[in-house]
């Protein structure tokens, strides 16, 4: 149905986003596929990233004026090839500034995406090509399935009714400029019968950038897309910093531990992730319209976090396990770092199991260099001859949990190199997802203490696969949601799972392993995070905005 | 674990041996026989000084603490999704029954040849969890009933000689075909009689020149387990023998021609040649046992071994009203519910509650299939580790690959001997650099099934029988 990515790079010009090497030269390296940067939304690669996001719903009442909104701010809409170019020319300003921000460089960057009855609207019996249960059904029909205990009917966006048509998402450096492109954007739409419905706004913490609201930094471990960008030899979307004495592993990975994955999993048209990881696997274009290459799904999740139930947890758990013999010294922060996985810094459990080191948790290098069914070798970096892995512990094996434990967040959404239920190792890469989340809402400085916002806080969870169902679903109703898989002595996800299995009243249990393989079992029907708005949408490619979506039909 | 007297107990501690002088002894002596014979084929792989991890509970029961490792994996066949997609692989799983001349894996060849095989047949489904659908005249759904009781334990209630990992009958049973028959007739059909489970001729493969099963014996191919019903697990591949065996010789660690330990599930398996790289179950125990011996553990399968159900995830299951089914729907006829050691399990909708399980939705879709209940279904074994770092083998060249083709990067080729090239075509899957036919080529655009020809391609070859008769 579609056409090749070699056929669609043919019809693009040529690249111009300073193209560079981003890897070593490894000979034995699989080829991978061009990526059409100037047709793929660039909060899909490589991710806007700003400080300030704005998330804007709109209902299209005119599907005429629709289409002529659309041919208006296609221009606005960033390719992957322009975010890029800015975080490149970012990074070399940053360099050059001895690490400073140069406060000057700012960029705002607008990406959309459409409901399935939009596409309906806009592209007719196009869009029932698409086969996604998930997209075609939508998130109020499908949440019950995740789990999810709350009555869609009262979110804030995206219940039954209430389900935008297209969802705008626009990031910038500068807050008055981005929200004169919204405002911009938004009175161009609401000329032409596309009303605005909802709007709210993504803010980095400006207390801890990058850390979500229990505390904790948050997306450090991404996957890292194969392909390349440019003519250039080695000129990667994911940068390759392992070096080639390495061997297999440079083959394997970005960043040590940053597993690359075929781009088919994201974006429609490219290969997806095979058995092999060294081998593409099938052309990701099945149950989509031809027009859907270049563009992926996004899953939308506004996530209420209720940091003072987070934390009573944490505190009041600790202080009964510090009682129990194995779990001497549990402290609120020690018991949080074992079910995410990480201390709140990112240092990994399985590099330092018993207490925080914060400079591990922001080495790029090394926060995610941990694997759980072997040791972790040192991994030699690429050109940087005076980096031999840091000061800190190597992780090693812990197949059973033993250190972290298999209940922890990490470990229930991504198996790394160990097996899960869905057969041997190589799946858990079939079910990763790009995560473009930021929170909204003001932190609570004091769990504990007053909170001035009345909880209007949590997490504008944004991701980005090529099947709703088999991904983003998958990971959060199949591993996140049950307490069984991906292993066992596992339990729920204590953090984000939510258990709706007939029965067990909402209760949420894991296994936690003492010095001397105590067991302990920490259980709650406490839910600290409530899921208050959502939808299902497709990102399309700018080419299928310009050619399908706001092309007039007859 | 055990009482005073050690012993292996019939699966899920089923009570069927109960009562029958000298069966719980068979049945231990056969589990511990297939056991000793793992951990001889396990000692002729290991290098010179090399010790078995893997150990007989009965004759040498190892001190704690004991590590319990649950091994689960979906009920669903993978191999059926990669082959052929979601929709049309939830048909398959429901419908379609291959005569045991035909192998649900294109790329091995057929489990028996001969005439009377191709009147016998068998599910896909090859995950240790097999399914029956039952419909009514509208089409919809009403039942599905789940097993996950090996064929061995069948033969061993009917009295028959299980047979070694070479086919050849050893462990005698004392049995009574009288219990076989009552269950049937409680359980699947009550007109069924003990001609029709028996064989009425010598079952014997062509290709091998092998009586598989004797006239007169039990036959876990007969129709009110295939066609007519289901009572235990039918698919060649779905025996307990299987699973002591690949739990057993996943214990040698492997390497790669660059010395590395082979870690990824797949690999291992297509480097050990221990079973089907395409199956969820195979991959996920093979490498969780290879993890554990790879911290030096002993490891076993824990008392009572058997292949179980652990439970149904019944998350967002609505009634045609919205309400969540209850958790009773689920109902374990065979087995301990309590120790989550299901063997037998029927899905059903009380008659009283005036719908049936066609009109049950998971997340907005209406129930179809029998499989989108099997993929919520976890099978599993228990595998057992103790003395972490007591044991420190060095690791041996893989002995097998598994090949792969552009058109199919999906789908594994069943493993074949390292030495033996792959044809053109097809490329060493996990060569990681050393692949002897060079790079393999980016894919088509379109991914595309070649079913005839991968079904005619595979050659019959000898094969080692599993079941054998008294």
């Amino acid at each position: 149905m579609l056409t090749t990515p070699t056929d669609l790079l043919r019809q693009l010009p040529k690249f111009n986003a300073m193209p560079r090497h981003t890897g070593p030269d490894v000979p034995e390296a699989p080829a991978e596929p061009r990526l059409a940067i100037n047709d793929i939304q660039g909060n899909i690669f490589p991710g806007f990233n700003k400080p300030t996001t704005y998330f804007t719903a709109f209902r299209i009442d005119d599907v005429a004026g629709a289409k002529a909104w659309l041919a208006e701010i296609v221009g606005f809409i960033s390719t992957a090839e322009e975010v890029l170019a800015f975080r490149r020319l970012f990074s070399a300003r940053r360099k050059r500034l001895r690490g400073a921000k140069p406060p000057d460089l700012v960029d705002t960057n607008t990406n959309i995406a459409f409901s399935y009855d939009a596409l309906r609207k806009l592209a007719g019996a196009d869009a029932d090509a698409f086969e996604d249960a998930a997209f075609r059904i939508g998130l109020p029909d499908r949440a019950e399935s995740l789990g999810d205990s709350t009555d869609p009917t009262q979110w804030v966006i995206g219940g039954p009714g209430n389900i935008p048509d297209v969802l705008m998402i626009t990031g910038g450096d500068d807050e008055d400029v981005l929200r004169a492109r919204v405002q911009a954007l938004t009175e161009e739409a609401e000329k032409r019968g596309v009303v605005k419905i909802w709007e709210d706004v993504g803010l980095v913490r400006r207390d801890l950038p990058g850390h979500e609201h229990f505390g904790f930094d948050d997306g450090i471990s991404q996957p890292g897309p194969r392909g390349t960008l440019s003519d250039i030899p080695n000129d990667y979307l994911t940068p390759r910093y392992i070096d080639v004495s390495a061997g297999v592993e440079a083959l394997l990975f970005g960043l040590p531990g940053q597993d690359l994955v075929w781009p088919g999993e994201f974006v429609f048209g490219y290969p997806a992730q095979g058995p092999d990881p060294l081998v593409a696997g099938p052309v990701k274009s099945g149950g989509a319209p031809a027009w859907a290459a270049n563009g992926s799904f996004l899953a939308f999740n506004r996530l209420e976090q209720n940091v003072k139930k987070f934390w009573t947890f944490m505190t009041e758990t600790a202080e009964e396990l510090a009682k129990q013999p194995g779990f001497a010294g549990m402290t609120p922060d020690k018991l949080a770092a074992h079910l995410v996985g990480r201390w709140q810094s990112g240092a990994p459990v399985s590099r330092t199991p018993n207490a925080d080191d914060p400079t591990l948790g922001q080495d790029q290098y090394a926060n995610n260099h941990f694997f759980y069914g072997s040791d972790t070798k040192e991994a030699p970096l690429h050109g940087m001859k005076n980096y031999s892995g840091g000061p800190y512990p190597g992780a090693k094996a812990d197949p059973l949990g033993l250190t972290c434990p298999l209940a922890a967040h990490i470990r229930k959404v991504n198996t790394r190199d160990v097996s899960n239920d869905q057969g041997g190792t190589h799946t858990t890469t079939q079910r990763r997802v790009l995560r473009r989340g930021m929170p909204y809402g003001l932190p609570l400085e004091n769990p504990f203490g007053p909170d001035p916002e009345h909880g209007n806080r949590g997490l504008m969870f944004v991701s980005y696969q090529t099947s709703i169902v088999e991904q983003f679903e998958f990971l959060r109703a199949n591993w996140m949601g049950d307490a069984k898989p991906p292993r066992m002595p596992g339990g729920d996800d204590m953090i984000v799972g939510m258990n709706g299995q007939p029965g067990e009243q909402r209760e949420r249990k894991c296994v936690l392993f003492g010095s001397e393989l105590q067991t302990a079992e920490p259980k709650t029907r406490e839910e600290w995070i409530l899921q208050t708005g959502g939808g299902y949408f497709f990102s399309p490619a700018i080419s299928a905005i310009k050619d399908v979506l706001a092309a007039h039909t007859t | 674990m055990f009482g005073e007297s050690p012993r292996y107990d019939p699966p899920a501690f089923m009570t069927d041996f109960d009562g029958i002088e000298g069966q719980l002894d068979a049945w231990s002596h056969a589990m511990s026989g297939w056991v000793d014979e793992v951990i001889a084929s396990v000692n002729e792989q290991l290098p010179a000084g090399g010790e078995c991890q893997f150990y007989n509970l009965v004759t040498n029961p190892q001190p704690g603490p004991l590590l319990e490792q649950e091994v689960i994996w979906s009920g669903f066949p993978r191999m059926l999704l990669n082959l052929y997609g979601r929709e049309k692989a939830f048909a398959l799983a429901d419908e379609k029954l291959y005569p045991l001349t035909e192998a649900n894996d294109p790329s091995r060849p057929p489990f028996y040849t001969g005439a009377i095989w191709k009147t016998l047949f068998y599910r896909p489904l090859d995950e240790y969890c097999e399914w029956r659908v039952e419909k009514n005249d509208e089409g919809k759904i009403t039942k599905v009933t789940f097993t996950s009781e090996p064929p061995e334990y069948w033969q061993a209630l009917h009295g028959d000689t299980l047979a070694d990992f070479n086919g050849v009958p050893k462990y005698p049973t004392v049995g009574d075909p009288q219990r076989v028959l009552d269950l049937y007739r409680e359980l699947v059909n009550p007109a069924v009689t003990l001609d029709d489970l028996r064989c009425p001729i010598d079952f014997v493969d062509d290709t091998s020149g092998q009586t598989i099963y004797a006239k007169g014996a039990y036959n876990p191919y007969n129709k009110w387990n295939s066609t007519h019903g289901i009572m235990h697990l039918g698919q060649p591949n779905n025996s307990l023998s299987a699973e002591v065996g690949l739990g057993g010789l996943a214990t040698v660690i492997f390497h790669s021609a660059s010395r590395d330990p082979i870690v990824l599930g797949e690999a291992l398996i297509c480097a050990g040649r221990l079973g089907g790289p395409n199956r969820t179950s195979d991959p996920t125990i093979a490498s969780t046992v290879n993890d554990l011996a790879r911290l030096g553990a002993a490891i076993t399968l824990r008392n009572p071994v058997g292949l179980y159900m652990d439970g149904i995830n019944l998350t967002g299951l609505v009634d045609p009203g919205g309400k969540p089914i209850p958790a009773e729907f689920f109902k374990v006829v065979r087995g301990d519910a309590k120790q989550r050691l299901i063997e037998r399990a029927v899905f059903e909708v009380p008659k009283s509650e005036g719908y049936v399980v066609g009109d049950i939705t998971i997340a907005g879709e209406r129930i179809r299939f029998g499989g989108q209940l099997a993929e919520r279904v976890k099978v599993k074994l228990v595998g057992v580790g103790s003395a972490l770092g007591s044991f420190s083998n060095a690791s041996v060249p893989a002995i097998g690959q598994c090949c792969v083709s552009t058109d199919q990067p999906m789908f594994l080729r069943r493993p074949s001997a390292i030495d033996e090239p792959c044809v053109a075509t097809q490329y060493r899957a996990f060569a990681w650099g050393g692949n002897p036919q060079g790079a393999m080529p980016m894919p088509p655009p379109q991914r595309r099934l070649v079913e005839a020809a991968l079904f005619s391609a595979a050659p019959a070859r000898p094969r080692m029988a599993r079941h054998r008769t008294r």
